[in-house]
C-alpha cells in the first residue's frame, strides 16, 4: 500500500508543478485585465492551491492509480474464488482486505497533498520571480501572510475524507465485481469514475462547510 | 449428514438448479457429474452458504443453513472444508501463511510449534515437499497450487469435505495421487465427502455413489455399478468420452 502511494509520487508532483505554474499565468492575466496589478497573484494561487487544488488534484490522481488498483485486486480475488476462501476460513475482509488499505490510503493522500502543495508553490515562486519581478522572499512572505494555520488545518481534514473516499468506493466496487475478467476491467473504471465524481462533491460540500457558513 | 431438499437457484433469466433434492449420508464419498456450466459450483456453495437458494433448503449436520443466521452459518463453515475450483490462494502471503491461516483465525491451534507440525503434515498428506513452505503462490504450478489449497483445507480437519473440480487442470499422476487421498480419507477419518466434477474416471475409481446433472435437474443417482449399465443417455455420453 505504501508501495502504491510512493509510485503516485513523481506524476502527482509534474502534475502539481505544472498546475502551480499554469495558476500564476492565469491569475495574472486575469488580474491584470480586471485591476490592472498583480501584486497579490502569489498570494491568491498560494490560497486556492492549499484549500482546492492542491487536496483535489493530488487525490483524483490518486484515484487513478490505488483507485483502480484495489477495485482490480479485490475484483481478481472475487473472480478467482479469493473472497471465498477467506469466507470460508472465518476471515472478516473488512478487517484483512479494507482497513490496511484505508490507512494506506489516508497516508498517502495526506502526505502527497502536503508534498505537492510544496512542489506547486515552488514553481509559482520561480514564476513570480521571472515574470512577474517579485523575488522569492516577497512570494513567500505574501504566501504565508495570507495562507492561514486553519486553511493547512482543512486542506489535510480534505486530504483524509478523499483518502478515505478512495478505498472504500473502489473496495466496494470490488467486492460486487461480476464474473469473468472483463467485469474486473469495468469494476476498476467504475471505480475511478465513482471515486473523481465523490471526491468533486465531497470538495464542494467541505469548501461549503468551511467557508461558506 | 447434508441433506438438500427442492433447492432451487435461477441467476437472471438463467434456472440453474430447479427443485433438486439428495441427502448425503455420514461417511459416503458422492461425486456429482454434469457438464460445463451446469451449476455444479453452484450447488456446492449452497452447501456452505457462499450462495443463497431462491426456494428449498440444505441441512448439515443438524442445521439448517441459513445464510443470515450468522452464527449457525460459521459453524457450519468451520464444519466443512471447501476446496475451490480455482486454487484460490492468498496471492500475497506464503504457503505456509495460507495454510495456517485458518487454524489461526478459527484459535483452533495457538502453539507455532503445533501449527508448524500440521502444516507438514497435511503438505506430506497432499504429496507436497515442506521446502515449499516460504514461496509465494505465483512461484508454484497450477497443480502445486491446487495441492496447496487442498492442504490449507485438510488443515482445520473439516467433517464435511467438499471438492469442487479437484481434479481438472491436474497432470494424470497428480490425479491418481488425488483419488487416493479422497478414499483414503473417506476411509480412514469417515469423512463426509462431496465431489464435484466432470471427470468420470475419478468418479468411477473413487464415489460410492454418482449424481448426475443435466439442466438443473438430477437424471442419475446410484452406485457407479448402475451408472455403467444405465440406460440414462448423459451417462452414456460420459463414459463414451472415456
Ligand atoms: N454469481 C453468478 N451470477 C450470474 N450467473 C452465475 C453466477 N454464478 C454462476 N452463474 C451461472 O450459473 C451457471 C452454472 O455455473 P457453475 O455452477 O459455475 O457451473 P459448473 O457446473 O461448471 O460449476 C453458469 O451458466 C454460470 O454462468
Ligand atoms: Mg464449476
Amino acid at each position: 500500500m505504501y508501495l502504491l502511494g510512493v509510485q503516485s509520487v513523481p506524476i502527482i508532483f509534474v502534475s502539481l508543478g505544472f498546475v502551480g505554474l499554469m495558476m500564476i499565468l492565469e491569475l495574472a492575466f486575469h488580474m491584470r485585465l480586471v485591476l490592472k496589478h498583480d501584486a497579490l497573484v502569489p498570494a491568491f494561487s498560494a490560497v486556492l492551491m492549499v484549500r482546492e487544488l492542491g487536496p483535489v488534484i493530488t487525490c483524483l490522481l490518486l484515484t487513478s492509480r490505488i483507485g483502480a488498483g484495489i477495485a482490480a485486486e479485490i475484483g481478481s480475488m472475487k473472480v478467482t474464488e479469493q473472497l471465498d476462501a477467506l469466507k470460508m476460513l472465518s476471515i472478516d475482509f473488512i478487517d484483512y482486505l479494507v482497513i490496511p488499505r484505508w490507512i494506506g490510503a489516508v497516508f498517502s493522500a495526506c502526505t502527497l497533498t502536503v508534498l505537492s502543495i510544496a512542489v506547486a508553490l515552488f514553481g509559482g515562486a520561480f514564476l513570480a520571480t521571472q515574470k512577474l519581478g517579485t523575488s522569492p522572499g516577497e512570494y513567500l512572505n505574501t504566501v504565508f501572510f495570507f495562507v492561514k494555520f486553519s486553511d493547512v488545518v482543512r486542506c489535510l481534514i480534505k486530504a483524509a475524507i478523499f483518502g478515505t473516499l478512495i478505498p472504500f468506493i473502489a473496495a466496494y466496487q470490488g467486492f460486487t465485481c461480476g464474473t469473468g475478467s472483463a467485469a474486473v476491467g469495468e469494476a476498476a473504471t467504475q471505480a475511478v469514475v465513482r471515486t473523481s465524481l465523490s471526491i468533486i462533491i465531497a470538495d464542494f460540500i467541505l469548501t461549503y462547510l468551511f467557508y461558506a457558513i | 449428514m447434508i441433506v438438500i431438499e427442492k433447492l432451487s437457484k435461477s441467476f437472471t433469466n438463467l434456472k440453474v438448479l430447479n427443485e433438486i433434492s439428495f441427502s448425503v449420508p455420514s461417511g459416503e464419498c458422492l461425486f456429482v457429474l454434469g457438464k460445463s456450466g451446469v451449476g455444479k459450483s453452484v450447488l456446492l456453495k449452497h452447501i456452505v452458504g457462499l450462495e443463497t437458494p431462491d426456494s428449498g433448503s440444505v441441512i448439515v449436520g443438524n442445521k439448517k443453513v441459513d445464510v443470515s443466521d450468522i452464527v449457525i452459518l460459521s459453524q457450519i463453515r468451520k464444519q466443512c472444508g471447501l476446496v475451490f475450483q480455482f486454487p484460490a490462494l492468498l496471492d500475497s502471503v506464503t504457503v505456509f501463511e495460507n495454510i495456517s491461516f485458518g487454524l489461526r483465525a478459527r484459535g483452533l491451534l495457538k502453539n507455532s510449534k503445533e501449527i508448524e507440525i500440521r502444516v507438514k503434515e497435511k503438505l506430506s498428506l497432499v504429496g507436497l515437499d515442506e521446502s515449499i513452505v516460504e514461496k509465494y503462490p505465483s512461484q508454484l504450478s497450477y497443480g502445486t497450487q491446487k495441492r496447496v489449497s487442498i492442504a490449507r483445507t485438510l488443515a482445520v480437519e473439516p467433517e464435511y469435505l467438499l471438492f469442487d473440480e479437484p481434479t481438472t487442470g491436474m497432470d494424470p499422476i497428480a490425479t491418481t495421487g488425488l483419488n487416493q487421498l479422497i478414499k483414503k480419507l473417506t476411509a480412514q477419518l469417515k469423512i463426509t465427502t462431496v465431489v464435484v466434477s466432470h471427470d468420470i474416471k475419478s468418479a468411477l475409481a473413487v464415489a460410492d455413489r454418482i449424481i448426475l446433472l443435466e439442466n438443473g435437474k438430477i437424471v442419475f443417482d446410484g452406485t457407479p455399478e448402475k451408472f455403467k449399465s444405465t440406460t440414462v443417455k448423459l451417462a452414456q455420453e460420459f463414459q463414451m468420452g472415456f
